[in-house]
């Protein structure tokens, strides 16, 4: 299993993690990503490259990670994304709150 | 639903995809020539079939094609609405939107991750810049539901709304959880996604990101999607849909105009689709077991999992080439039809095994005839489900011509006909590609520019028709243009120049020879190589690809005017006539359409028609040189051969095939040591040794693209149809088989294969080589004597007699009893009426045909009655340079004597003999003729004697004075004595001193005689004869011998005077 990393540039946080987003897994996520909104970072990144399902309960992480965000003025991006999650994540207009993009770049 | 049920569904929609797309592009360019006449019925049709992509496409989550699916829907919606003018530009985009689409579909598993944005701008582009004003506003106007769950409130445009109520669709706002509802089902969202998709549209999603909370709010209790929905299914079964998710959540906010009541009976996600992709009529797919190997002239053994059409084009340009595809439409009632015989067949093995059972043989032998019938029936249904119109593949061609002809600033109207035509699937797949490359030259090179066509005094428009139509048993396919036409002289120059052929060669070859150069690899005539075609490759790969399916193509063209290529093509592959021949035990059948003769060659004859060049033999047919081949050198087999003595198969140990068997045989010395050897060797050495036909040579001339060659065989068969079966895996790369098949009796045939076989023997054309020249040369010179054609029988035994083969109409076998005599007449009945029989007894000294002998009728042409010459067999055609003795055995009804084969043979006067019989009176045509009498005189150029007679005889018999001179020279003489008595000149080709020709010159350089109609004789005349005939002055041909038609030809040039 992929190692989780979480990589500090100058302006952002990128969190990588090492498992699927799904309800068993999520916990722990949720717990990293409180943590660095918590060390009060803005602009996080969150790399999905080793995930390739997200479920119900990785959606409400994503989107919660985002109202977190949000409410200290920062902002949330998820790149790596499988085509499938793309998709489905365009389905639901995720898109339109917060930026996600399939290849390796920065929505900023 | 179960994996390989759902890849099934999969494969079915994905076929069902292609061919709605191959209907999709005729259609547009329908739209697109309308204009602003909207053909609704073609728009519906077009829509349905974007439609019905769509639809499938959101249940299997592809959801690119479903997205482009869906704006391209939207375009034709307004198409149909009139809101939008379908222009070039507006289908140049529908076109290119539809490609992508059958690109995704044609790629299923890459589709989602396929870059459709481009595409989708310019839709959009086009439904923005369309629309009217306050359609524009329709689209720009959001209107904001609230949403069920509380969170933030649902924006759509109004645009969406609308066209969801006049696509029939009702619209629902459904609030879920995706904890409560999708997360504790144990699915994921995406699965719950894909299957909400199969039923409907997504209009509009949002989450209630309030109701989440933050990252601080622990724990997530629900997670609340809200969605916009437009789907056809009414509210009563939406439930079934959005399964799980409470009744009270899903709202409809608006009807459909018409609302239907429709999904009454039927549940389950696969009928859901259904609902969402409306049907045509009814078929069944069927996937086609391991191709069944249309190997018939194919190099390579196919592929029994891909059709070998695709074999045969691999990657090619064209985006739209069709995909060979593995699965099948049948008729419905085909099948049913299909499924009955197979119950019969059932029904007929049953009774034949209870029949066997019982020993009864009458039930045996009823049931197998009616196995017989089934059999039949069942073989002609099965083949009917490979037939696919032709149209399927001349249905691209719209789009092809109008895209090039669109890049070449040319004005072209392309028309097809006989789309409906039927022939085998693979062949409608292998003829794709050759169709298109002529297609494109048409276009390209074809049609002429219009500025030059203007200055050509043509329509600017130029014209091409694709017409397909059964002729013969054949599928013919005509590809016409009325462009420039093909110089031959340019393909030639371009061969020379690329030195594909030398001078010496061209000058031996027909114009029509001199067009087939463009089949040539390597050469093409375009001055400029353009992107469309003239690449410098295409036409032979046309060839060699029609070659494969068994096809012939022939140019037809006229310089200015235009091209037309015929490609005939055999209906069907999996069953095809064949030759069997034999090779020792084994048998091995060829393909009728690679066989171009059968010849005999006598052993006596080896000799003279065998020869050797460099190391190869070469058969002599007719001047050309055609390289043999021996099947068990080929194949490694043991030459043997059925010693007549014994019938026993032994060794051949002929070096050469002309080479006569050697005394010192292994047979003689092992098995017959004392002394019978040696007496049967005597006796052999006698004078029949040489005629036994076991040395006599079976060869049968096959075709291989360009290439002739004689493959020599022990023994020719019959003729049957054979099932056509791949080969097993481990023979499967032996270039020399095609194929296999099973014989009557049980036992195997391999197919010959005639390309693979003259690969194998590394056989290459003699047509460039110094001895062909040669002979080609010496045939030139012999075309000088008087070859002719004649008909070989005999009347008592060993009486051989001959008449010219031009003077029969038909050969007839027939029973002796069914010669009557009726009022001092010998007849029979023939056709429906009596025909006049005689024989040589009735006018000439000789013998009566044999009591015994076996009884032929020969039918003689003479004008319109037609009489019966009985002869005894065997009949036989023999060409020959005939030189006849006219005094030795000569009296009424024989001309004269020649020797044929060695054998002194009557020469049959037939005018005299029917004459003698009083047949000739009867003629009612002779009469008006004759009226002439005398007053119109005829010279004759002849410097054969015989002819001289026979000629002067018929020309006098219809009442003209002849003047007769045996040689050019000797008539200029007769015309210069009798200036103004001569009316018209009749005159041989090939006479000393002065010949035909030269005589004609004479005439026409002369004022005096100019006008003079000359006829020119000749034996055999081919196209460049002919064409040196007229430039001399020759007012016509005839064939010499041919009474009634020279007859004819004179009458019609003295009316003329």
């Amino acid at each position: 299993m992929p190692e989780k990393s979480i990589f500090h540039t100058n302006n952002e946080v990128i969190y990588t993690p090492g498992d699927n987003l799904v309800s068993s897994t999520v916990a722990e996520a949720r717990a990293d990503l409180k943590q660095i909104v918590q060390d009060g970072a803005t602009l996080v990144v969150v790399d999905l490259q080793h995930v390739t399902i997200v479920d119900s309960s990785g959606i409400g992480c994503l989107v919660a990670t985002h109202n977190s965000l949000s409410k200290q003025g920062g902002s949330l991006t998820v790149i790596n994304i499988s085509a499938e999650i793309y998709e489905l994540f365009h389905l639901m207009r995720l898109d339109r709150h917060f930026s996600i993009s399939k290849i390796e770049e920065r929505g900023a | 639903m179960a994996v390989d049920e759902s890849l099934e569904e999969l494969n079915l929609y994905l076929a069902e995809s292609r061919e709605n797309l191959a209907t999709i592009e005729p259609d547009l360019l329908a739209i697109e020539e309308g204009g602003a006449e909207i053909d609704e019925k073609l728009v519906n049709q077009v829509f349905r079939a974007a439609h019905s992509i769509k639809g499938g496409a959101g249940f299997f989550g592809l959801s690119r094609i479903q997205e482009l699916g869906h704006k391209v829907e939207n375009i034709l919606d307004m198409i149909r609405g009139r809101e939008i003018v379908p222009n070039p530009e507006v289908i140049n985009i529908l076109l290119l939107a539809f490609d992508k689409l059958r690109e995704m579909i044609n790629n299923p598993g890459d589709s989602n991750k396929a870059d459709i944005a481009e595409y989708l701008v310019a839709l959009n582009g086009l439904t923005t810049s369309y629309l009217p004003p306050e359609q524009k506003k329709l689209v720009e106007k959001k209107v904001e539901l609230p949403a069920p769950s509380g969170g933030m409130r649902l924006q759509v445009s109004e645009f969406d709304l609308s066209r969801a109520q006049k696509r029939e669709e009702y619209v629902y706002i459904i609030e879920i959880d995706l904890l409560h509802d999708v997360q504790r089902r144990g699915k994921t969202p995406w699965e719950a996604f894909k299957e909400f998709l199969a039923g409907g549209t997504l209009l509009e999603s949002a989450f209630n990101f309030e109701a989440v909370g933050t990252l601080d709010d622990e724990p997530l209790t629900r997670l609340p999607l809200d969605i916009l929905f437009a789907s056809v299914i009414d509210p009563s079964f939406i439930g079934m849909l959005f399964e799980g998710i409470p009744a009270d959540r899903i709202k409809m906010i608006q009807e459909p105009l018409h609302p239907q009541p429709m999904m009454k009976t039927q549940s389950g996600l696969a009928q859901l689709v259904e609902a969402a992709a409306p049907k045509a009529e009814p078929v069944a797919i069927i996937e086609t077991v391991a191709t069944p190997a249309p190997v018939v002239a194919q190099r390579a053994a196919p592929q029994p999992a891909a059709p070998p059409a695709a074999a045969a084009h691999p990657a090619s340009a064209d985006q739209s080439a069709s995909q060979a595809e593995d699965t099948l439409r049948v008729n419905v009632n085909l099948l049913e039809s299909l499924m009955n015989l197979a119950g019969e067949l059932v029904l007929s093995r049953n009774q034949l095994q209870e029949a066997i059972q019982r020993g009864d043989l009458r039930d045996v032998r009823a049931s197998g005839q009616r196995i017989n019938l089934v059999t039949s029936e069942l073989q002609e249904a099965i083949m009917l489900t490979r037939m696919q119109p032709i149209g399927n593949i001349l249905s691209k061609f719209p789009r092809v011509v109008r895209d090039l002809a669109r890049e070449l600033n040319k004005e072209i109207q392309l028309e097809i006909f006989g789309r409906e035509v039927e022939m085998d699937k693979t062949l409608v797949e292998g003829l794709s590609e050759p169709l298109a490359h002529l297609v494109r030259n048409a276009v390209d090179h074809g049609i002429e520019a219009q500025s030059v066509r203007l200055a050509r005094g043509k329509n600017p428009t130029g014209r091409i028709v694709l017409r397909a139509y059964h002729d013969a048993g054949q599928v013919v396919v005509d590809i016409q243009d009325d462009g420039q036409g093909i110089d031959p002289q340019k393909v030639v120059d371009s061969a020379l120049a690329k030195g594909l052929v030398n001078e010496e060669q061209v000058r031996l070859m027909s114009p029509k020879e001199k067009l087939n150069l463009i089949f040539l690899p390597g050469l093409s005539t375009a001055s400029n190589v353009t992107s469309v075609s003239g690449r410098g490759v295409g036409m032979d790969v046309v060839k060699t690809n029609l070659d494969r399916l068994g096809g012939k193509i022939e140019i037809d063209t006229a310089l200015g005017r235009g091209t037309t290529f015929h490609i005939m093509l055999p209906l069907t592959l999996a069953i095809i006539p064949s030759l069997l021949v034999a090779l020792g035990e084994e048998r091995f059948a060829i393909p009728q359409t690679n066989i171009v003769e059968l010849i005999h060659v006598p052993a006596a004859q080896a000799k003279e028609r065998i020869e050797v060049v460099g190391n190869a033999e070469v058969l002599l047919l007719r001047g050309k040189l055609i390289p043999l081949v021996r099947l068990a050198d080929v194949l490694g087999m043991e030459r043997t051969y059925l010693n007549p003595h014994t019938n026993q198969v032994e060794i051949d140990r002929r070096q050469r095939l002309s080479d006569r068997r050697s005394v010192q045989h292994a047979y003689f010395e092992t098995r017959q040591p004392n002394g019978v050897a040696k007496a049967e060797a005597t006796q052999r050495r006698g004078a029949d040794r040489r005629y036994h036909a076991a040395s006599d040579l079976q060869i049968v001339v096959l075709s291989a693209g360009s290439l002739e060659f004689g493959l020599v065989v022990e023994e020719l068969h019959d003729s049957f149809e054979i099932v056509v079966r791949p080969l097993g895996r481990h023979i499967k790369e032996c270039q020399e088989y095609g194929g296999a098949t099973i014989l009557g009796d049980g036992r195997v045939a391999l197919i010959l294969d005639a390309s693979g076989l003259a690969a194998k023997a590394q056989l290459t054309s003699l047509s460039g080589s110094a001895r062909a020249q040669e002979l080609a040369q010496a045939a030139n010179t012999e075309r000088a004597s008087d070859e002719q054609t004649l008909l070989v029988f005999q009347n008592a035994p060993q009486e051989h007699c001959a008449i010219p083969l031009s003077m029969v109409a038909r050969v007839e076998r027939i029973e002796r009893d069914k010669v009557e005599y009726l009022g001092g007449k010998r007849t029979m009945q023939y056709r429906g009426a009596t025909l006049p029989l005689v024989t040589l007894q009735d006018a000439a000294q000789v013998g009566s045909v044999a009591d015994d002998a076996e009884l032929v009728v020969i039918v003689l042409n003479t004008g319109k009655r037609e009489v019966g010459l009985l002869a005894a067999a065997p009949v036989d055609a023999v060409e020959a340079a005939v030189n006849i003795d006219s005094s030795t055995l000569r009296q009424p009804g024989i001309a004269g004597s020649t020797i044929l084969r060695e054998k002194t043979t009557l020469f049959v006067d037939v005018d005299e003999l029917l004459e003698a019989t009083g047949w000739l009176e009867h003629m009612p045509e002779n009469a008006p003729a004759r009226v002439h009498s005398g007053s119109i005189t005829i010279l004759l150029a002849e410097d054969s004697d015989f002819f001289r007679a026979q000629v002067k005889k018929y020309l006098e018999s219809d009442g003209y004075s002849v003047l007769a001179g045996e040689d050019g020279e000797a008539a200029w003489e007769l015309l210069q004595q009798h200036p103004a008595r001569i009316n018209l000149v009749v005159t041989d080709i090939e006479m000393p001193r002065l010949t035909g020709l030269e005589l004609t010159r004479r005439i026409r350089q002369t004022p005096e005689f100019s006008r003079l109609p000359v006829i020119a004789l000749t034996s055999l005349a081919d196209e460049a004869d002919i064409a040196s005939g007229k430039a001399a002055g020759v007012t016509e041909y005839e064939i010499k011998l041919d009474r009634e038609n020279l007859l004819a030809r004179v009458r019609a040039q003295l009316s003329q005077l």
